[in-house]
């Protein structure tokens, strides 16, 4: 899009235009680099490990897989078991989060929102701990993928029950939110419950699910909560103008045409089920979904346009980095949202302080 | 005025009357109810006393009645006064003072889902406690529950020093000092767990139940300071009431109207911070009041803030006493109170919600 008058006078630094384009590009080149440096260290982080495997080695042992199929020695079946999919989970599941905390913030109009406002994540930590305490599996898929299943249905209930009211009636986005609280207080009380009558061993293993890790995945999984989130996030970026104007106000989207609840809703239902996905595999890592979209909006501004696709690059780079780094502190690996917070709080602090642009929502 | 009519046929005037006079009406009915629950929550215990001498046995203590030692009215006046009353008044003051600074956080922030932790109060003082109890690093050398609750006051003081001292070198808008807020709790809270990893069995289960809060041994000394602070705060946060109302026009109109917003803002997270700070030194981290009970305020009498401020004290000590109660009558004492509150308090909030959604516009 070019507007005719700016030709041949395109180097007048005071012209709003010039300066509407500049920032577009700025945008634009953000997205791009962030991106890069996301897949980047995605594969860098194929090399880090715990067991000493070469730099260069490592990504020869991933070639002659590709090319040559498996051969079944160690260091193959560490790269290819542990960390490919160690370092893919952690790409999506940063840039879902994130992108899925970019939306919320918009549509609900509130800074503190984040992927799991609407009780996700107490749900999905009632289905855990069913799970692991009481041993209860609501699908009948056996004990493996207990813990699974149980979370990623019961993270969707809190959805289920804002569905149902916003179709009874048009709720506001501040009663969405209420009600997300509300659901959120009455199943982690259940969870707490729960927590009492558990050993000392089922509580250890509850306490590391909610902290979320990313170490325990395969391949298929990872591919699995890939696909999930490339296809939620490309349905929620069509949404992107509705999501500027919901920003706004409900009465300006109105206006202009857009209706505030149902975009809202059909907004809520996709994000609900992208983290619940997300969840059910990692349990609940928290920071990403919500500072991530707060420190690209300090560096690009909240136009949703750009914010929603940088914010997920930002998210993949920042759980990839952070993920590496849980992995070479400490003999046990410290839990990656425990990383991300420690080093994540202090640089989104400097963003807040140094950056002239502020976030707003 | 006074003869211009309203839809429903009487005068603006007699309207104002009588939405002022509904205002009084709710306060009026809880403070009765707080009444009876207190009655009510005295009989609970091992020792059964009658519920209708509940109130003749406290007004003979306050009179300075005194019964021979070891008789029944001894053991009675014992019992209620000495063991049940100060976690029941407990109750109340936490709740009152949770409820009032969630009340005014949510006003300044302009957010309804801001509470008195927002500013990173409670991970600070969470830190500071698991501090104590893990590690057994404490000020003032004393390791304990004085310790504990040292170590709790100072460290959730530190968040709100950082953002006193970030206001100085950048604009505080509401979204700025939330988006602070959330940085230095993530921090806390992360830090937290870096210290809890590693921690034997025991030690995690103490941080635990800190981190869920408690009521349970509540003594006489330990409610001075929360009730001093909570009487000086709510009679601070009455007088500027007005003030909050104004703030909610938004930053810009607050200014025109005379109010310099910001540093409003600032001095009054100030006084919630110590009085948030006072109750969780004593109690842990007790959710859920802090940001519902404002709430239910709101829906029966509006947002106009001199009402909200005092109905919330009530509203608040009513609730968390409320739930206190069934936990005690019901299932032993292992079940925390917050998860007590927010089982039962839950359903009846979200059905709230729904009634009134057209209210929950965000008018705070």
């Amino acid at each position: 899009m070019r507007f005719p008058s700016l030709v041949g006078r395109a180097d007048r630094e005071g012209d709003p235009r010039v300066l509407y384009f500049k920032g577009i590009a700025f945008k634009r080149r953000f997205i791009l680099i962030v991106g890069i440096i996301a897949v980047m260290a995605g594969i860098l982080s194929f090399s880090v490990g715990t067991y000493h495997i070469d730099f260069v080695e490592t990504y020869r042992i991933i070639w002659d897989y590709l090319a040559t199929g498996p051969d079944g020695t160690v260091n193959e079946r560490i790269v290819w078991e542990l960390r490919v999919p160690r370092g893919i989970m952690a790409i999506f599941v940063g840039g879902g989060l994130a992108a899925a905390g970019c939306v919320m913030q918009s549509m609900l109009r509130n800074p503190l929102a984040d992927p799991y406002t609407t009780g996700v994540s107490s749900g999905a930590g009632l289905g855990a701990s069913m799970a692991i305490v009481l041993g209860v599996s609501i699908l009948p898929l056996g004990d493996t993928v207990s813990v699974i299943s149980n979370a990623f249905l019961m993270s969707l209930i809190p959805a289920a029950i804002i569905l149902a009211i916003s179709s009874m009636k048009r709720i506001t986005s501040t009663s969405m939110i209420l009600v997300g609280i509300g659901v959120m207080y009455v199943f982690s009380a259940i969870t707490q419950m729960l927590k009492l009558i558990a050993t000392p061993t089922q509580m250890e293993e509850l306490y590391r699910w909610q902290l979320g890790s990313l170490s325990e995945c395969t391949l298929g999984e990872a591919f699995l909560v890939g696909v999930v989130v490339v296809l939620c996030v490309s349905a929620l970026y069509r949404y992107k103008n509705h999501l500027n104007l919901l920003s706004i106000g409900d009465d300006p989207s109105l206006t202009m045409g857009v209706n505030p609840w149902r975009t809202r809703v059909v907004c809520l239902v996709i994000v609900s089920f992208m983290t619940a996905v997300v969840v059910s595999f990692t349990g609940t890592i928290g920071f990403v979904g919500l500072v991530a979209p707060q420190m690209v909006r300090t560096f690009i501004g909240s136009d949703n346009r750009y914010l929603l696709p940088a914010s997920m690059m930002f998210g993949a780079a920042f759980l990839v980095a952070c993920d590496v780094m849980s992995r070479m502190i400490g003999v046990g690996g410290i839990p990656v949202g425990v990383v991300t917070a420690i080093i994540g709080s202090p640089i989104f602090l400097y963003l807040l302080v140094k950056r002239s642009r502020k976030p707003t929502i | 005025m006074e003869y211009i009519e309203t839809d429903n046929g009487y005068s603006i005037v007699e309207e104002y009357n009588a939405s002022i006079s509904r205002k009084f009406v709710f306060m009026g009915v809880l403070v009765v109810a707080l009444f009876l629950v207190v009655c009510v929550a005295c009989t609970i215990g091992s020792r059964s006393i009658d519920v209708l001498s509940i109130p003749g046995i406290l007004w003979n203590h306050i009179l300075g009645v005194t019964y021979p030692a070891g008789s029944v009215g001894w053991w009675d006046d014992y019992i209620v006064w000495d063991v049940r009353l100060p976690r029941i008044l407990g109750a109340m003051v936490a709740g009152a003072s949770l409820a009032i600074c969630g009340a005014a956080v949510q006003s300044l922030m302009n957010n309804p889902i801001a509470d008195p932790y927002t500013m990173g109060i409670s991970s600070g003082a969470c830190f500071g406690a698991v501090l104590a109890i893990i590690v057994g690093f404490s000020f003032g050398n004393t390791v304990g529950t004085f310790g504990i609750t040292l170590n709790a006051f100072i460290f959730g003081m530190i968040p709100v020093a950082v953002v006193l001292m970030l206001s100085r070198v950048m604009r505080m808008s509401p979204v700025t000092l939330i988006l602070v807020g959330v940085a230095i709790s993530q921090f806390f809270g992360s830090i937290t767990t870096l210290v809890s990893v590693g921690a034997d069995e025991e030690t995690l289960q103490g941080a635990y139940l800190w981190q869920v809060g408690s009521l349970n041994n509540f003594v006489w000394d330990d409610l001075t300071l929360m009730t001093i602070l909570l009487v000086m705060g709510s009679i601070a946060l009455y007088v500027v009431s007005w003030k909050f109302n104004v703030i909610s026009l938004g930053d810009d109109n607050a200014k025109a109207l005379g109010v310099d917003a910001e540093k409003f803002r600032l001095i009054s997270m100030a006084v919630l911070a110590v009085m948030t700070m006072s109750v969780v030194a004593y109690t842990g981290i007790i959710g859920f009041v802090g940001i519902i009970a404002p709430h239910v305020v709101r829906y029966v009498i509006g947002s106009d803030n001199k009402f909200v401020i005092p109905a919330s004290i009530l509203a608040g000590a009513l609730l968390l006493l409320c739930a206190d109660t069934v936990s005690r009558l019901f299932i032993a004492e292992s079940i925390p109170v917050g998860a007590m509150m927010a089982f039962i308090g839950g359903p009846v909030f979200i059905y709230l919600v729904i009634r009134k959604n057209s209210m929950f516009k965000g008018a705070y």
